[in-house]
């Protein structure tokens, strides 16, 4: 029996997929799951923990602005 | 990553005039969310901090021609999302994407470890792949939007999600098959 593809399972989820693609998932428990599977892994994606950087990088933006304005105030 | 930062008028017009405390207090508000926009894009952190870096000084010298139009942050990280961009392509000319996604799998290309979670997995795809799925499927992107920011075609970032959801959905199994 033929399965979704993934691009089929990714066109479901977007909303255009081919006639044969929504009515294979709606009758195929196996597509069913993997489209369940692909909503459930980009939920967890989403819902990554945020990292922190390092370092702050604030005072090389700062420096690199007033440097910048230094230079743009001797060419007058 | 779901943001919901207000920021004050106030503050932007502050910032507008080139007010150091007030683009700080920019750069504080919104330097966690670029810094993993960027960090979840790239590969290293160190590459994710330098794009952190590069954001921020475009936003002070552009912050002038920011019409309010949309939220802060959507101008903001489509500047990051730039920035991340560049990076990986400048990273792709010193070696194709393909080997690094061998490189990240390991020796042989399919040496995966016998417990892997999402995150793990998410970090052995390519950057590119890894551009594609995070701009889609957490920022929002449209396939169109994302094409027009890498310069390729609608279709190189509907297959690369596609291939890129096959590779997390095979590491994932192997994984499940592994417990």
């Amino acid at each position: 029996m033929m399965h979704c593809t993934m691009d089929d399972l990714l066109a479901l989820r977007g909303g255009e997929a081919s006639g044969w693609a929504r009515s294979h998932a709606e009758a195929c428990p196996t597509c069913r799951a993997e489209l369940d599977a692909l909503y459930q892994r980009v939920a967890q994606l989403r819902a990554l923990p945020a990292r922190r950087p390092a370092r702050d990088r604030w005072p090389a933006v700062r420096e690199a602005v007033v440097a910048e304005r230094r230079r743009r105030r001797w060419r007058g | 990553m779901t943001i919901a930062l207000a920021v004050p008028d106030l503050l932007v017009a502050r910032a507008k005039s080139g007010d150091l405390e007030a683009l700080e207090a920019l750069y504080r508000a919104f330097e966690t969310p670029v810094y993993n926009v960027a960090l979840r894009m790239l590969r290293s952190p160190e590459d994710a901090e330098d794009v952190l870096q590069e954001t921020f000084l475009e936003v002070v010298r552009s912050i002038k021609q920011y019409r309010a139009e949309g939220h802060l942050w959507g101008w903001i990280r489509q500047i990051a999302a730039s920035k991340a961009l560049m990076r990986i392509r400048r990273n792709q000319v010193r070696a194709t994407d393909e080997l690094h996604e061998e490189a990240a799998a390991g020796p042989g290309g399919s040496a995966i470890p016998a417990r892997i979670d999402l995150e793990r997995a998410f970090e052995r795809l390519s950057e590119t792949s890894r551009a594609v799925v995070w701009l889609h499927d957490v920022e929002g992107y449209t396939h169109e939007e994302i094409a027009e920011q890498m310069g390729k075609t609608v279709s190189f970032s509907k297959s690369q999600l596609a291939r890129a959801h096959a590779r997390l959905r095979g590491m994932l199994d192997d994984e499940g098959a592994a417990q």
